[in-house]
């Protein structure tokens, strides 16, 4: 398998915040989905919902990154790009947006 | 022992990593911080969500409390900063980034600061809610 480049574990354990902050935004996304549903608000469905499929996709590519840049380290060639960073700070203020239409939607 | 970050490299011909703002200057730090870096950008980002979360949470409440201007506040409050703050951390963490290619100072965490601020206006809020018993 992979070679451990570092000693110290830190492509593991960005891998393994980057799961736990993927988890949140999952289960908030689902939080948000429900409210949404329960209060009858399409545009707080929608926020949720694409902020679910942002999360989804970024737990995928993971992966795929994990594996990436433990080869680069291996060689010692500059490692990849932040990654899915932004699209995941969007996703945050995407659930924060969905408040107002969740506040305002009747019952 | 990892191997050595060839700091002495300059950008590569063909290094098209985004952002550019990041990526074009300086030279390539220590693998390792660059991973701490974003290791605290998804901490932030975590909190950011949890302020979120509270605010939808506050929503739910609109049933159980009668107060709808003060939840509509708190709710509106929290997810304000919560994305706010989101936003913020990953800008954040792009100068950090610059700082490390350029081998600065790393900036000053003012956003820790409001974060602290809001945390203790929402808690207060909802602490005097709680003391004033059920409508």
């Amino acid at each position: 398998m992979d070679q451990l480049w570092d000693a110290g574990l830190q492509p593991e354990r960005t891998a393994l915040a980057w799961q736990r902050t993927c988890l949140a935004c999952a289960a908030g996304s689902l939080a948000v989905l429900r409210l949404a549903v329960t209060a009858g608000s399409a545009l707080a469905a929608l926020l949720g919902a694409v902020a679910l499929l942002m999360t989804v996709a970024t737990a995928g590519w993971l992966r795929l990154r994990y594996r990436r840049m433990t080869r680069r380290l291996n060689r010692g060639s500059p490692i990849a790009t932040l990654g899915p960073a932004l699209p995941t700070a969007l996703a945050i203020a995407l659930l924060g947006l969905s408040v107002l239409p969740l506040l305002t939607a009747e019952h | 022992m990892p191997a050595p970050a060839r700091a002495d490299e300059n950008e590569q011909p063909g290094d098209r990593r985004r952002p550019r703002r990041v990526y074009s200057v300086g030279t390539e730090p220590d693998p390792r911080f660059t991973l701490a870096n974003e290791r605290t950008l998804l901490a932030w980002l975590r909190t950011c969500l949890a302020f979120v979360l509270t605010g939808v949470a506050a929503v739910a409440l609109k049933e159980v409390v009668d107060r709808p201007l003060l939840i509509a506040s708190v709710a509106v409050a929290a997810c304000a900063v919560g994305t706010v703050a989101a936003i913020g951390a990953y800008l954040r963490w792009q100068r950090i980034e610059i700082a490390l290619r350029l081998r600065r100072p790393i900036p000053s965490p003012r956003l820790a600061g409001l974060l602290v601020a809001a945390l203790v206006v929402l808690g207060g809020t909802g602490l005097a809610v709680l003391l004033s018993g059920p409508r």
